[in-house]
C-alpha cells in the first residue's frame, strides 16, 4: 500500500440557458441534421450576461463538497479542503486567476488557490496535480474543478464552434488515502505538444499581439479551431495515452469498464472506441445533452453516468483527455461509492 | 504481384473497409463517382484515415485524401504510401 489521493466528492453544474439545434440552425447555415450528424450533439447551455465562470465554478465546488460530506465515512475525518485547482481557459479575469476568488467564495478560507490552463486537458491535468500535491504530503483534501464558459468566446458567425461548446463545470473533491482502495488515483500519462498550438487557438488577447500596441486583427478575439486536422490528434493522442497508461497499471482495454473521454464529438469518442478495440458499451457519452464543455467535460460526463448507474462502484475506469497546447491527459481508478450532486 | 495487382486487392480491401466501418454500399464506391457525389462528409475521410493508420500502418497527413476523388484516385495516394511504409 502507498499514499494516494482518492476521489470521494462529484458534482457538476450548468447555467440555466439550454440552447437547441433548432434554436442555432435558425441564426446560422445550419441544421439540427448537419449538428447531430457531424457532432452528436443535440443541446449545449450558456451562461446569461453577466455570468461568469467562477459562478459555475462555485456551484460545482458546492455540489462535490456536499456529495463527499455525503459519502463520507469513519475513517474520513479530515474534512476541510486545504487545496484548490481549478482547470480552466477562460478565467473571469485575464488576471487574477479565478481559484482564489471561487475557494473565498466556497468559504474554504485562505487555501492555496490556483488555475491550470491546459484547455480541454485542463481537467486532467488539475487532477494530476492536486493528487501529487496528496502523495507528496503538501496537501490532504483537494478540490478540483474544471469549468469553463466558451460561449463567452466564440465566434457569434462561426456555426461549427457554436454547435459544439456549450458552459459548464464539474468537480472531485480528493482525499489523502491509500492506492488499495476504491476511488485512489492509480497513475497518470501526460503530455504536450506545442508544435500544435495554432491548432486550437484564441489568437489575440494575450502579450504577443498586445505588446504591438495594435487592436486586434478581424476575428483574432475569438476562439478558432482547424477541425479536422484537430479530430485527428485528438483521437490518436486520446487512444496512445490510454493506451500507455493500461500498460502501466496493469489492465488490458479489455478489462475497462467505462472509458470517460473528453467529450469533444461522438465520432471522434467511436473513433478512439475503434483504435483501442473497446465496445460502445464501454465508452461513456454525455455529449448529445451538454456539448463540449471544455475543461468540465470529463467530471460531468462522470456526474451524467453515475448519475444514471451507467458508472458504478468497482469499475474500472479511464479518464482521457485531448485539448489545445496541443495537451492530452488520462488517469486511471476503480470507481468508488460515491453519490455524485448535480442540483442545487 | 504485379503492381497492378496489389493496387487491385488494395482498392477492395479499402472499399470492404469503407462499406463495413460507415455502412456504405460497396458497389456505389466502385462505380468512379467521387467521395463527393456518394454524400460521403469530410469526417469519413478523417475517419478512414485513422483505420488505415492502426489496421496496415498507413500513414496519411490531413488532407491526403480529398472528398473530391474517386476511390481509385484515394487507393493511388493510399498504394503510395504503403509503398513507403
Amino acid at each position: 500500500m502507498s499514499r494516494a489521493a482518492v476521489v470521494c466528492g462529484l458534482g457538476g453544474a450548468l447555467p440555466a440557458t439550454a440552447v437547441t439545434n433548432e434554436e442555432l440552425a435558425a441564426q446560422l447555415d445550419t441544421s439540427d441534421q448537419w449538428i447531430r450528424t457531424r457532432t452528436g450533439i443535440g443541446l449545449r447551455y450558456v451562461v446569461a450576461p453577466g455570468e461568469s465562470t467562477s459562478d459555475l465554478a462555485v456551484a460545482a465546488g458546492e455540489r462535490a463538497l456536499e456529495s463527499a460530506r455525503r459519502t463520507g465515512n469513519d475513517n474520513d475525518t479530515e474534512a476541510d479542503v486545504d487545496l484548490v485547482v481549478l482547470a480552466t481557459s477562460t478565467p473571469d479575469r485575464p488576471c487574477p486567476g479565478t481559484a482564489p476568488g471561487v475557494a473565498h467564495r466556497l468559504g474554504l478560507g485562505t487555501v492555496p488557490a490556483f488555475d491550470v490552463a491546459a484547455v480541454c486537458t485542463g481537467f486532467v491535468y488539475a487532477l494530476a496535480t492536486a493528487a501529487s500535491m496528496i502523495t507528496a504530503g503538501v496537501a490532504r483534501r483537494a478540490l478540483v474543478i474544471g469549468a469553463d464558459t466558451f460561449s463567452t468566446i466564440l465566434d457569434p458567425v462561426d456555426r461549427t464552434t457554436r454547435a459544439i461548446f456549450g458552459d459548464g463545470a464539474g468537480a472531485v473533491v480528493l482525499r489523502a488515502g491509500e492506492s488499495s482502495e476504491p476511488g485512489a488515483l492509480l497513475g497518470f500519462d501526460l503530455g504536450s505538444d506545442g508544435g500544435g498550438a495554432d491548432l486550437i487557438t484564441v489568437r489575440a488577447g494575450g502579450s504577443r499581439q498586445r505588446s504591438t500596441g495594435e487592436p486586434p486583427a478581424e476575428g483574432d478575439q475569438y476562439f478558432a479551431m482547424e477541425g479536422r486536422p484537430v479530430f485527428t490528434e485528438a483521437v490518436i493522442n486520446m487512444s496512445e495515452s490510454s493506451q500507455r497508461l493500461l500498460d502501466r497499471v496493469g489492465w488490458t482495454p479489455a478489462d475497462l469498464d467505462k472509458v470517460v473521454a473528453h467529450q469533444a464529438n461522438v465520432r471522434i469518442l467511436h473513433a478512439v472506441g475503434e483504435q483501442l478495440g473497446l465496445e460502445e458499451k464501454q465508452i461513456v457519452v454525455n455529449l448529445d445533452r451538454v456539448g463540449n464543455t471544455v475543461a468540465a467535460s470529463i467530471p460531468l460526463a462522470l456526474s451524467d453516468a453515475a448519475a444514471a448507474g451507467d458508472l458504478v462502484p468497482g469499475h474500472r475506469v479511464v479518464l482521457t483527455g485531448f485539448g489545445g497546447g496541443l495537451t492530452w491527459g488520462s488517469a486511471a481508478l476503480v470507481w468508488p461509492d460515491i453519490e455524485p450532486v448535480t442540483q442545487p | 504481384m504485379t503492381a497492378l495487382s496489389v493496387e487491385f486487392s488494395l482498392k477492395h480491401q479499402v472499399s470492404g473497409l469503407i462499406s463495413d466501418k460507415f455502412g456504405l454500399d460497396e458497389a456505389e464506391l466502385l462505380s468512379g463517382a467521387t467521395f463527393d457525389e456518394l454524400d460521403i462528409d469530410s469526417l469519413i475521410l478523417v475517419e478512414l484515415s485513422l483505420i488505415l493508420r492502426k489496421e496496415m500502418g498507413i500513414v496519411l497527413v490531413e488532407g491526403e485524401l480529398k472528398s473530391s476523388f474517386t476511390l481509385d484516385e484515394a487507393v493511388a495516394v493510399i498504394a503510395a504510401k504503403a509503398d513507403q511504409a
